[in-house]
């Protein structure tokens, strides 16, 4: 195999985007100087006003991963806003009321040869900001009802709201003159002077738009609430067993998806100057979402550059093109092409742009991830140190409370007529490690679903240094200091082993989506300081993990995505870790590792739950077994104990372990003989 | 026949190594790239009709690719693979289980939406549905009389034990000559895991070639006729099942790091 090498790269990769932006900025601000046409300035804008669409949509989809195909609506929204409020639709009677709002210049008073009538006059530059917390307020309205649901339901009930919103537009003819639409909106002004026709101050108002969304967005994806909401798109179980709080980000995503949409909506209707309920339909919905994933799904720059040549191959290139191929037609006196328009035929083309696309570049145009080059098999393997962990130095003590860290009492899981626990006690003391073994489908990993939140109980208690966790949400479990692994892995596989761990800290942080934005000084410390913990924890595998920690986990091994797992949950600083199956997929080697470094974890003074089915490793570790057998405890104790107990070896321990304890036994037989 | 749980273990002597003498597959100088990750390297095995062969070897080590490998879901780039005696290595991995090759993937893969009848019907897509059928049908039954029990349960609320029941199953109604078997122990309980391995020594002993990738060494040299092991990629030892258990570097690579310096 040869290597590649990027030959005379004179230029850093930093360098490179600066002279690039600095390049596209300039470009962007030279434009309408250069190519005087006020048709193609217009599509320009009009792209912007698309490429702010589907940065908005972005966020909602690439970012979170929530499908949503009625994304239009918040558009819509944003744009009869502006139109009702600075139009001559809605004109209530004048009552000195109003007089203050005329003072601030929102309305002024108007007569048309009748009584005194109300003219609403909101100013564009008050409408942009505004508009965005009306979208966003009508976001979360939306978005509430879809919180539980994911992938076709959710974009079945966003459909249903992307129809909603045109058909009450078009209907409630009061407000928004039905569907011949808004007429006469106002052109915004500056500086005393209206806008007027000109495409050409919409292109740099449409342009500083974008910039702006760019900024957030990109700022919001680097940031804690960027993480979070890609790991719920990974996984939302994980993501909520990592404390992710699901409601709350969902919300947040759907909140400022649709502030985007309405600022938009409010540009666009200000430069069309009318608004009719048909331009916030389906399509448009439909189009937008073409535009992200042609663009590149999560990609920032990829989705306004799909905006950008989507938009601007209908209203610009494509007319262009027919001029071309027609005369070429003329030329050659092909009558059918002499006469042919491809912007006729816009659909066609689209659809066989997005087939070809997705046939040969399906993560679109700019990625939102390059594709990573493995490690070589020599990285791979690496000298690897072998037992305990590395850098515990780094990592200060737990100071396990007194008494107990954990007790079920009582608990009781039933599925339909299924009963997985019943009335199951465990007490695990503080700094202990306690182990729970039992058949495949006794109920082990359900104890851990209902310890962690994710399935509730049909009676019982579980306290936390005696505070009741039992019916919290999973994010809370964690927050109070439970954290899990799972025994089928739950990674969030398309990110990377730092991304992950960083994941297991998102309630230990602060930031919030404004902070995001802003990120001042106390941002980035937190953000340097999140780092560095996960560099820590991660380092804790020694050279395992290290050398891979900007790898995308599915690139992992098997034992080492267990190892990432681990590490993701110990990131959290848990005050008890439970780890279901933790050397499941090793061979002994790799099995006796772990069990030294849980042993180093529990050294250190972390409370350990732990599911196993190696006895050797239970033995090594435990100090209490705990056996479940049909979700009823079967039996308790030392794990020599545990071993003997002759219930446990019928429902459990198998053959090998009955021939090793009855040798065992005469052995001692032989002895007291 | 069910499975005896007081079986002990030892190979039947009525079959060797290649019974006849003949090979069923053949790996000859195998090179498997995952982009610059050069996961096989000039890999050569060779398993005899009737044979249960071990691949032991670590974590990222090349035992899933071997699988892969022969399974078709990885390509090799240079090194010819052999079924039956004739080349398989472009074909689709359907035709693959057509021509008799089936696998029993790593973490089990059932059809979780699908009942576990439902399971064992698919498992026999590439056969023709009719007598033969039944009677297939009633050999996994009597194999695994708790497979029959939960026919109509769906395959993912099935405990890991039963799950990997219903993977067997439904590798046999495959009518296969040959099953690969990713990892068969992984997530049991030590008495799923006796049960497991009883029942692929007596699938082979009805005559069913096996292959089989397994961390837990032990249990996997207790029922094999030979084994290879792998390291970073390369063989680095093969020889009889009883030959590893005597082996010194393996008992070694059961608790330490294995170091063998002569590739095998």
């Amino acid at each position: 195999m040869s290597v590649t090498t990027h030959p005379s790269a004179s230029l850093s990769a930093a360098q490179k985007k600066k002279l690039g932006l600095f390049l596209l900025t300039l470009f962007i601000l030279i434009f309408p100087y250069v190519h005087d046409n006020d048709g193609d300035i217009d599509s320009m804008a009009n792209a912007a006003a698309y490429a702010t669409l589907a940065l908005g949509l972005n966020i909602v989809v690439g970012f979170a991963g929530l499908l949503d195909l009625g994304y239009a609506a918040f558009f819509a929204i944003g744009a009869y806003y502006y139109g009702i409020l600075t139009s001559f639709q809605v004109m209530p009677l004048w009552s000195p009321g109003w007089a203050p709002l005329a003072a601030l210049g929102l309305v002024e008073k108007m007569n048309q040869g009748g009584p005194d009538l109300v003219h609403f006059t909101l100013s564009f530059w008050i409408a942009l900001p505004t508009a965005a917390l009306v979208a966003a307020f009508f976001g979360v309205l939306f978005g509430a009802p879809t919180l539980r649901l994911r992938g076709d339901y959710l974009a079945i009930v966003t459909l249903g709201f992307g129809e909603i919103v045109p058909i009450v537009a078009r209907n409630v003819d009061s407000v928004t003159n039905g569907a011949a639409g808004l007429n006469g909106v106002q052109a915004p002004h500056l500086f005393g002077s209206s806008f007027g026709v000109s495409a050409t101050p919409y292109y740099y108002v449409g342009m500083a738009l974008v910039a702006l969304l760019i900024f957030i967005s990109i700022r919001l994806r680097d940031s804690r609430i960027g993480r979070a909401w890609m790991a719920l798109r990974e996984d939302e179980t994980a993501a909520s067993a990592m404390g992710v709080n699901l409601v709350r980000l969902k919300l947040l995503a759907f909140a400022i998806g649709a502030a985007f949409a309405g600022m938009t909506g409010v540009f666009f209707v200000a430069k069309l100057q009318t608004a009719t309920p048909e331009m916030f339909g389906f399509p448009v919905s439909t189009m937008v979402l073409v535009m992200v994933v042609f663009g590149g799904m999560g990609s920032v720059w990829g989705v306004v550059l799909g905006a950008a040549i989507l938009q601007l191959l209908q209203s610009w290139f494509l007319k262009d093109m027919s001029g071309w191929v027609n005369a070429f037609g003329d030329m050659i006196g092909v009558q059918w092409l002499a006469h042919v328009d491809l912007v006729q035929s816009m659909e066609l083309i689209f659809g066989i742009i997005l087939v070809v696309m997705m046939l040969f570049r399906r993560d679109g145009l700019i990625p939102a991830r390059r594709k990573q080059p493995l490690l070589n098999f020599e990285q791979q393997h690496a000298e690897v140190r072998r037992g305990g962990f590395v850098g515990l130095d780094r990592i200060p003590k737990w100071q396990p409370g007194r008494g107990n860290a954990l007790e079920v009492r009582g608990v009781t899981v039933k599925f339909g007529g299924l009963t997985a626990l019943n009335k199951v006690d465990i007490t695990v003391p503080a700094g202990g490690v306690v182990a729970v073994i039992g058949p495949n489908g006794s109920g082990k990993s359900t104890l851990f679903n209902v310890i962690t939140g994710l399935v509730h109980a049909d009676g019982g208690s579980i306290k936390l240094e005696g505070a009741e966790i039992l019916g919290l949400a999973p994010h809370k479990v964690l927050e109070q200091g439970v954290a899990r692994t799972f025994q089928n892995i739950r990674l969030f596989p398309n990110l990377t082993v730092l991304e992950n761990v960083l994941i297991g800290q998102h309630t230990r942080l602060r930031t919030g989506a404004i902070a995001a934005v802003l990120r001042l000084a106390g941002t980035r410390a937190e953000e340097a300081r999140a780092l560095r913990w996960a560099m820590d924890i991660i380092g804790l595998f020694g050279n395992r993990l290290t050398p891979r920690a900007n790898q995308i986990v599915t690139g992992l091994s098997y034992a080492n995505r267990r190892r990432v797992e681990i590490a993701r949950a110990l990131a959290s600083r848990p005050k008890i870790l439970l780890l279901d199956e933790p050397t499941a997929g090793m061979n002994p080697a790799e099995t006796l590792e772990l069990a030294e470094q849980i042993k180093s974890l529990h050294e250190l003074g972390l409370t350990i739950l732990l599911i196993e089915h190696k006895l050797d490793v239970v033995t090594t570790l435990a100090s209490t077994v705990v056996v479940l057998d049909h979700g009823d405890k079967i039996a308790e104790g030392k794990p020599e104990d545990v071993r003997r107990n002759d219930e446990v070896l019928t429902a459990y321990l198998g053959r090998a372990v009955r021939e090793a304890v009855k040798a065992e036994a005469l052995a001692e037989s032989a002895n007291v003989v | 026949m069910s499975f005896d749980s007081t079986h002990d273990g030892a190979t039947p002597a009525t079959v060797g190594p290649g019974r006849d003498g003949s090979l069923l597959l053949e790996f000859t100088g195998v090179n498997t790239y995952y982009g610059d990750l050069h996961a096989l390297k000039d890999v050569n095995y060779t398993i005899g009709k009737g044979e249960i062969v071990s691949l032991l070897g670590g974590n990222a080590c090349g035992k899933s690719t071997t699988m892969k490998t022969i399974m078709g879901v990885v390509r090799p780039a240079t090194g010819t693979v052999i079924f039956e005696g004739k080349p398989i290595e472009k074909l689709s991995t359907s035709e693959r289980v057509r021509r008799g090759i089936a696998p029993v993937l790593e973490a089990r893969r059932l059809f979780p939406r699908m009942t576990v009848f439902e399971n064992l019907e698919m498992g026999a897509y590439t056969q023709k549905r009719g007598a033969q059928f039944n009677e297939d049908l009633d050999r996994v039954y009597s194999l695994f009389p708790r497979v029959k029990e939960r026919r109509n349960q769906l395959g993912g609320t099935l405990s890991g034990g039963e799950q990997q029941m219903v993977a067997i199953g439904r590798a046999l109604m495959a009518r296969p000559r040959l099953i690969c078997m990713d990892e068969p122990s992984m997530g049991l309980s030590p008495l799923y895991v006796e049960q497991v391995f009883d029942i692929i020594q007596e699938i082979n002993r009805q005559g069913t070639t096996i292959f089989m990738v397994e961390q837990n060494a032990n249990m996997a040299l207790s029922i094999a006729h030979r084994a290879y092991v792998l390291q970073t990629g390369r063989v680095v030892l093969s020889g009889t099942a009883a030959e590893m258990r005597e082996n010194a570097s393996i008992r070694e690579a059961y608790l330490g790091e294995l170091k063998v310096d002569a590739a095998a």
